[in-house]
């Protein structure tokens, strides 16, 4: 029978118990958790916030009432407003910004992780331009869609290609806008694509190649539908993140009133974020304005919400229907 | 399992570069004769009573200026096991990747020397490492099933390679599926996914993948490592089933499994091939020293 040694090599009794102290890693703890939980104590504010202001201006006539009521001397009414026009635009403009990006933003994506040599030039010269794109502040973009999409192609379309003297590119749109989104989400779309892929197990590649598949068809097989989910991701942030941008759009495509919805990808629109900029700057009632501008704030939160719940269930779909590689 | 694959029997018919006449590979340090058919003209291999599938001619493979393989000369007999032992880092995983190219994807990996297989050189510039590999399929250490149902997994080399239309295809997984004794055990849940089973059907599924596309050659790393010793066995057991029907060319650490399964066994020690002989000789009456002290797990 085994005896439970008591005491130590040098003969003292062991003492594996201690006073019960406010150690260092209790306090540590303590403090930590307290700035974390700052975090949540922000969001709930805001939000709280946000939604006692404008909770009392949500109703049908605001959510689906037309923007282009008019007043009696014929001036935009912005106090009777809905915001249709501007949940219309900003879906437009996502999708149209979403449509553009994920080509571009995926295949560079690819490249960078598959195909490049990561030590060549080349390849560190692309990743450098991503990683500047991504610090770039907003309304560069927007100056720069003004100047290089609107200006420049839209211009060059227009003297070129379609001969008019009244400009049809050749002015801000809906198009020039998502494509200037387009260039500011893009980095999220390629770093997200990159990881990804990265991610994809080396065992499962090898596992193709060694059947005698080639590159492009193991990608095309086993590693994109693996690396799906996380692709969609990047999806999703590009969509949080160009939802609610203004700074980019102003001058590239949102209007600040428009009698009308957009009818091709040449006409201005009307958008959530910058109608809530006119809200808060534009307005000679204030004290009249401040629930309406509240109650698009709130629109606009639930919208970027939803489009991302969208997402959320797209990428759970795929990872439902792709089973990950479990080792 | 008796039953062999008709293609298997045939003479060999790979078609991986225009044979006969092979372009003599330059870099090749010892110049030899293209009539490779018998191991007389071969002195510096082993005495090797089988004709061999895979002749292997100072063979080295460097990573930047590392050595990780050292000039190996090796004849690999077809319709037999051969097993790779040696310690770790001794190069054996390396060389079995060098087998199929397989080393083609680590980057700063130079090799130099001949691999004859079917006597064309698989380094030749002629050479498609993708059609070689389709004949000499790799099994890995640790089960890679692709995320798919048990049946894409053993059809995805079948679609690959367009080995049939789809109710062929159908025989050729189910004919897979009973070579590794898995059929009984998945006939009834085909279309569920592959990472459901267990670890050992895991492995076997694995080398089901690699056989339904009827190589000539199998190459196992060390493919029972990670399975407990019920599924190691019937892995084993299925060794010496497969080798009626193809070359298996094993890396292991496991002695015992290289004295069970093993007709040749080839002792590798920093980078060189310090022996290869007979298994039984290996084991019984090694000449090498550095092999009798790995042996008898005096080092490794």
């Amino acid at each position: 029978m085994n005896s439970i040694p008591q005491s130590d090599v040098s003969g003292q009794p062991l003492d594996l118990t201690s006073a019960p102290t406010l150690s260092q890693t209790t306090l540590f703890t303590a403090l930590f958790r307290s700035v974390a939980f700052f975090l949540v104590g922000v969001v709930a504010l805001l939000v709280a916030y946000i939604f006692s202001q404008g909770f009392h201006g949500l109703n049908p006539a605001f959510l689906f009432g037309s923007a282009t009521s008019q007043d009696s001397s014929g001036m935009f009414d912005v106090h009777n407003a809905g915001v249709f026009e501007m949940v219309f635009g900003t879906i437009l403009l996502v999708f149209l910004m979403t449509v553009l990006v994920m080509p571009v933003g995926v295949i560079s994506g690819i490249y960078l992780n598959e195909f490049s040599d990561p030590n060549a030039w080349t390849t560190r010269i692309i990743r450098s331009a991503v990683n500047n794109l991504a610090g770039v502040p907003s309304i560069i973009f927007g100056l720069f869609g003004l100047g290089f999409f609107v200006y420049f192609i839209g211009g060059s379309i227009d003297d070129y290609v379609l001969h008019t003297a009244s400009p049809v590119f050749g002015k801000p749109a809906v198009i020039w806008a998502a494509l200037t989104l387009a260039v500011l989400t893009m980095p999220v779309v390629v770093v997200s694509t990159e990881q990804a892929l990265r991610s994809v197990p080396l065992p499962l590649r090898d596992a193709a190649l060694g059947l005698g598949a080639t590159k492009l068809q193991t990608l095309r097989q086993i590693v994109l539908p693996q690396a799906a989910p996380g692709i969609i991701t990047g999806g999703i942030l590009a969509v949080s993140r160009g939802a609610g941008e203004v700074a980019p759009i102003m001058f590239t495509g949102a209007a600040y009133y428009l009698a009308h919805l957009p009818q091709s990808i040449t006409d201005q629109f009307m958008e959530l974020g910058y109608h809530i900029y006119i809200l808060a700057t534009q307005s000679p009632n204030v004290d009249r304005t401040r629930p309406l501008l509240f109650a698009t704030v709130v629109v606009l939160l639930l919208l970027t919400f939803l489009l991302n719940l969208i997402a959320i269930l797209v990428r759970a779909w795929t990872r439902h229907r792709m089973r990950s590689y479990r080792a | 399992m008796t039953n062999a694959l008709p293609t298997i029997a045939h003479p060999p018919r790979v078609r991986i570069a225009s044979p006969p006449g092979i372009a003599p590979a330059v870099n090749v340090s010892a110049p030899i004769s293209h009539q490779v058919e018998s191991l007389e003209a071969e002195p510096a291999a082993e005495p090797v009573a089988v004709p061999p599938i895979i002749q292997v001619q100072d063979l080295s493979l460097l990573y930047g200026n590392v050595a990780a393989v050292q000039h190996v000369t090796l004849d690999i007999p077809r319709y037999r096991v051969t097993a790779l032992i040696g310690p770790s880092g001794c190069g054996k995983s390396t060389f079995l990747r060098c087998l199929n190219r397989m080393n083609d994807f680590i980057p700063n990996a130079r090799t130099s020397g001949r691999v004859l297989f079917q006597n064309q050189d698989i380094y030749a510039r002629e050479i498609n490492p993708i059609r070689l590999r389709r004949y000499i399929g790799m099994v890995f250490q640790r089960s890679n099933p692709f995320p798919q149902s048990i049946y894409d997994n053993v059809a995805f080399g079948l679609r690959l390679h367009k080995m049939g239309r789809a109710e062929t295809i159908h025989d050729q997984v189910e004919l897979a599926l009973r070579k590794v004794g898995l059929w009984d055990e998945v006939k009834d849940r085909l279309n569920q996914n592959a990472v459901t089973l267990s670890g050992g059907q895991q492995q076997r599924l694995c080398i089901a993948r690699a056989i339904a596309i009827k190589p000539q050659v199998l190459l196992m790393d060390e493919p029972a490592s990670a399975l407990d010793p019920i599924a190691t066995a019937k892995i084993e057991e299925l060794i010496l089933q497969l080798k009626e029907d193809y070359t298996i060319v094993i890396v292991t650490h496991n002695l015992q499994q290289a004295g069970r399964c093993s007709d040749y066994t080839a002792f590798f020690y920093m980078g060189q091939l310090i022996e290869f002989d007979a298994t039984e000789n290996i084991f019984g009456q090694p000449a090498a020293e550095a092999t009798e002290a790995y042996i008898n797990g005096r080092f490794g």
